[in-house]
């Protein structure tokens, strides 16, 4: 572990601390082979006797550590939030006078801190109260985890004896040979039927896929604002600007449109949701645009 | 979940419950008794003595001692002579005295009956298709809220909980309107009599989750509970559907041995999901999306049609394309009861000649594994027995035929 100030670039950067962090840790980097022990910043204030539980642990040898509030501002710069690729606030819990209002109100501090020194970071939260969705959603958040939410459903469904909690478990499952992800779609899709992406994936001879959907609006908001700024400076139709500019603030990030029907006409910003089995290849993250011309080659991101 | 019967004969049984809950046959007797004396003596004077009409036979006298034992007093047949009117006058006082014995014991029985409920102290015996629930969360009622909510056929009353909740926390729960009906029994969970007390032979499925009623103890007492549980439970009700959640995934060899068909690890799911959402664009969303019913796609399994049963996994896909439009993800293999699809494994495996094939087959039989998820599977696996398809759909379009408790224990 390094306690030291270095400019680190593209690197994910977690606030706030879990259990047993080492095994988030080690299934983090299972779960997204791309990262190292290095690209993982942690800025968390606990305490030393939990700290003392990375110590030791070979596999996350490496990660650094920034002892500090996450939620305060000079903290998040220490950790170069803004080079970061990516920013995961965890409902931090390990202050157990704490109670779950007050974490998820640290939560939010956390989102709006980072979304006012980098408003183009992608920032996943999570939050163990629904109440509080309203306020990550005006922090502009990316995406958000509603941990307890999940396994309450999980529970829920055991009850229904549909087996659905082992689907669940086999796709959250890093050591398993399918893998649920979203991919880039190849901008020639774009305005075309969700049963063409549908029927591309499902030819590709590589890799076994299973198109279930498409995620809407990946585009960060803040650079669709500024996108329909630069519109607004060329055109003269003041109200088009303006209509444009409401549509970005009331849209959501993120959206998935899982099963659309095959009739659906893909739209700008979207991914494809896909089932992957990488038994011999390993996972696709990007599909190049030459993809869609029926070739089935696949870089990582 | 199977719809727990209340019919016209459990109103009818409630003399009998009362009878023998409070062990009152004596009352009951003597009630009788009184019926058959009192109508016989007052058709005597009537009838043979005062040849009054309205005492034509018997069952007259019987009739008048019913009406006047229960103080309902018809006034249809009225006693003239002077014996009748002495046997009348005491029939009365007599009434008054049994009416009033039977109506305060059968008034203390449900004020008990009510107190016990409150206490968590009930006998469920005889109860059937409820569905039980072992264990205790703090987020109980938003669990509940959210199985009413997938099960729209269960009720509150068809919810049985199991565990060792404190009296204040029983209240707190009660005393929300929504969960007045669901049946609390306090107590292990773990232990045979309050399983039985549960009615755990006839109940339709059985929840056990890990349980935190008791703050102080280890995570390792906890999960060693809930393997105790699925093992007492399996042993006194073998084909019942039992999904447990345990902690440590450390555990499962235990609870394999139960023969537990469902086993979730909540815990490490909350941790992959994060470790999962840290390299992923929405994958969060897209889980909660999959979950919820609050969206309009749905994750759901459904059995198989028998037609397909022996053809590659290309052809039910394109079954459920055409039938609903629904998108298949992959299949739920060894789906249903484990135990009688080891029998029918066990039975098939000894029909082969060839021994050495025989001792193969038997060593797959004991290494099965239920609700066996394959996604995305090649295009010409060929789907097995006791398969379950796994589609994504849209609530408002019909996936299949639901899967119901017959499909699950047949």
């Amino acid at each position: 572990m390094n306690a030291t100030v270095v400019p680190y670039t593209n690197h994910l950067v977690i606030c706030g601390w879990k259990q047993e962090m080492h095994l988030l840790i080690i299934e983090m980097l299972h779960a997204n082979p791309q990262w190292s022990p290095k690209d993982i910043v942690i800025v968390s204030g606990a305490s030393d006797e939990l700290v003392k539980t990375l110590k030791g642990v070979p596999e996350v040898e490496g990660v650094h550590l920034i002892r500090d509030e996450y939620f305060s501002e000079a903290a998040l710069i220490r950790a170069s939030i803004t080079t970061a690729s990516k920013a995961l606030i965890l409902a931090d819990r390990s202050d157990r006078s704490e109670s779950s209002t007050e974490t998820d109100a640290k939560t939010v501090m956390a989102a709006m801190a980072i979304k006012k020194l980098a408003p183009l970071l992608y920032v996943t939260t999570e939050l163990l109260d629904l109440d509080f969705l309203q306020y990550v959603k005006m922090a502009k958040v990316d995406e958000v985890i509603y941990s307890r939410e999940y396994w309450r459903i999980l529970l829920a469904n055991a009850t229904s004896a549909s087996g659905i909690t082992h689907v669940i478990a086999e796709l959250l499952d890093s050591n398993s040979t399918c893998m649920l992800t979203s991919v880039q779609i190849p901008q020639n899709f774009i305005g075309r039927k969700f049963s063409d992406l549908a029927e591309f994936f499902a030819h590709q001879k590589r890799l076994r896929m299973i198109c279930i959907g498409l995620l809407e609006n990946t585009e960060n908001v803040n650079v669709l604002k500024r996108k329909a700024l630069v519109a607004a400076q060329k055109t003269t139709e003041v109200r088009n600007v303006l209509n444009s500019l409401t549509l970005i603030r009331e849209m959501e990030c993120n959206v998935p449109k899982l099963n659309p029907g095959d009739g659906y006409i893909i739209q700008k910003d979207s991914m494809a949701v896909v089932l992957t089995n990488q038994d011999s290849e390993g996972g696709p993250q990007t599909i190049s645009d030459d993809d869609a011309s029926g070739k089935d080659v696949y870089s990582y991101e | 979940m199977s719809k727990p019967k209340r019919t016209l004969k459990a109103y009818l049984l409630f003399p009998y419950r009362w009878m023998v809950a409070t062990g009152n046959f004596n009352v009951l007797l003597v009630f009788i008794g009184t019926f058959i004396i009192t109508g016989a003596v007052v058709f005597y004077f009537e009838h043979s003595i005062g040849k009054n009409k309205q005492f034509q036979s018997i069952w007259d006298g019987i009739w008048w001692g019913i009406v006047s034992i229960t103080t309902t007093g018809y006034g249809d047949k009225v006693p003239t002579t002077l014996g009748g009117r002495l046997t009348a006058a005491l029939t009365m006082c007599t009434g008054i005295v049994l009416a009033g014995i039977v109506t305060g014991n059968i008034a203390s029985w449900l004020v008990d009956l009510k107190l016990k409920e409150g206490r968590g102290l009930i006998n469920l015996a005889g109860k059937s298709g409820h569905l039980v629930i072992c264990g205790w969360k703090r987020e109980m009622p938003t669990i509940l809220e959210e199985i009413l909510r997938l099960n729209t056929d269960l009720k509150p009353e068809d919810i049985v909980i199991i565990a060792p909740v404190t009296q204040e926390t029983l209240e707190r729960f009660k005393a929300d309107e929504a969960f007045e009906k669901v049946n609390v029994l306090r107590g292990d969970y773990f232990t045979q009599t309050m399983l039985e007390h549960a009615s755990i032979k006839l109940a339709g499925k059985v929840l056990i989750v890990a349980d935190w009623s008791i703050p102080t103890q280890s995570l390792t007492s906890i999960d060693a509970k809930t393997v105790m549980t699925a093992m007492t439970i399996r042993k006194m009700a073998p084909t019942v559907y039992i999904a447990a959640e345990v902690i440590d995934p450390k555990l499962d060899p235990y609870l394999k041995l139960a023969h537990c068909d469902e086993v979730m690890h909540t815990r490490d799911y909350s941790r992959a999901l994060l470790a999962n959402c840290a390299g992923r664009t929405g994958f969060a969303h897209i889980f909660y999306d999959l979950l919820t019913i609050d969206t309009p796609t749905q994750i759901s399994t459904v059995p198989v049609p028998p037609a397909l049963i022996g053809k590659p996994f290309s052809e039910i896909s394109a079954y459920y394309k055409r039938l609903s439009g629904s998108i298949t993800i992959g299949i739920l293999e060894n789906a249903g009861n484990l135990n009688r699809m080891r029998q029918e494994a066990l039975t098939e495996a000894q029909k082969n000649p060839d021994t050495r094939q025989v001792l193969r087959n038997l060593k797959d039989v004991k290494t099965l594994e239920s609700n066996n998820p394959i996604l995305n599977p090649q295009r010409d696996y060929i789907i097995r027995k006791n398969t379950l398809a796994v589609l994504i759909g849209t609530r408002d379009k019909p996936q299949d035929k639901p899967l119901n408790k017959k499909e699950v224990l047949s």
